[in-house]
């Protein structure tokens, strides 16, 4: 849980907060809980929920989501040389710009469709798509240098 | 030699869970937030929280390092879409399901501790009906299939009533020691 939220925040202090608004709520919010899903799977979306909340407290988040254009430059191969090891790509996710990163980590690694990370972060869907081309472009980049 | 960026990137999702936080930071935290809302009652009652999600937080890691690495959307297809006809009793199932879990939520038992043990079953539950919507997945329909996944409703509402009868020990168990007390 908490690798999400420092994923997502990228700032181990912020995602100590996270962590702790994210236990809480889930305390509070348990009766809430109606054992569709697992349990496990029920915390993870509360962190991700409150790890979105968190940064959406920023003035910079937001505008971090709309600074790219439909920038074609992104639109890269997805073929890439050797291997990167998970402690080098969990570094890299975390050196994104705010915006991007947080697209990349709903849609990669936390398994969000484009359609509800658009309504998730009040976006459109195709600046969720546009964001996530570029966080694989730059995270590439940055993998390729390190 | 050249693979799939985006695949890659994917398969390490498990192991790029390297950080940890300070425990006694975090739980800190908590216990001064729950502490702010509700003094009294939850100065006891966070211990048992913080327990019972620790457990369950540990138990779906687990079930992650076993499980996870395969596209979710699997995950989604349900037995009334596998087979219609049963569409009905999956939706009486369900709400059996909903109106125990809604018991257990009101029941506000005191020792979660003692309810492990059947949260690790429910857990332990789920992976196997996640197991079955892979099935599915690759080997499509069979009535063996269909059989087990109703097994599993079963066996949910079985855990359930075991849970509730539990909190139902825990609770005269707390009243009979009441009454000695008066005596």
């Amino acid at each position: 849980m908490y690798n999400i939220a420092i994923r997502m925040v990228a700032n181990k202090m912020d995602a100590e907060d996270v962590l702790q608004e994210s236990f809480v709520t889930a305390f509070r919010k348990i009766g809430d809980y109606r054992g569709e899903a697992s349990i496990g799977g029920w915390i993870r979306r509360i962190v991700v929920n409150q790890s979105i909340n968190f940064l959406q407290r920023n003035k910079s988040f937001f505008e971090s989501l709309e600074e790219m254009g439909l920038d074609v430059r992104h639109e890269s191969d997805d073929k890439v040389s050797g291997e990167f090891s998970p402690e080098k790509i969990h570094e890299a996710v975390k050196s994104l710009p705010e915006g991007c990163r947080v697209v990349l980590n709903l849609y990669l690694f936390e398994g969000y469709k484009h359609r509800e990370i658009s309504s998730m972060l009040n976006i459109s869907e195709s600046t969720s798509k546009t964001q996530y081309q570029r966080a694989k472009f730059l995270l590439k980049e940055k993998l390729l240098k390190s | 030699m050249n693979s799939n960026f985006e695949k890659q990137l994917r398969s390490q999702r498990q192991n790029m869970d390297i950080e940890a936080p300070d425990d006694e930071i975090v739980w800190a935290g908590i216990v001064r937030k729950l502490g702010q809302s509700k003094p009294g009652r939850f100065q006891f009652s966070w211990k048992a929280a913080a327990i019972f999600i620790f457990l369950v937080s540990a138990s779906y890691v687990f079930y992650n390092e076993f499980y996870r690495n395969k596209t979710p959307d699997i995950y989604n297809i349900t037995l009334s879409e596998i087979e219609p006809a049963y569409a009905g009793r999956v939706t009486t199932i369900r709400a059996d399901i909903d109106a125990k879990w809604k018991l257990v939520h009101q029941s506000n038992a005191a020792d979660l501790e003692s309810l492990k043990l059947f949260f690790t079953e429910l857990n332990d539950l789920d992976a196997m009906y996640r197991e079955y919507q892979e099935d599915y997945q690759s080997y499509g329909y069979s009535e063996e299939l269909v059989r087990a996944m109703l097994d599993y409703y079963d066996k949910r509402i079985r855990i359930l009533d075991r849970i509730l009868m539990e909190i139902e020990k825990q609770k005269t168990y707390e009243k009979r020691n009441e009454v000695h007390i008066e005596i």
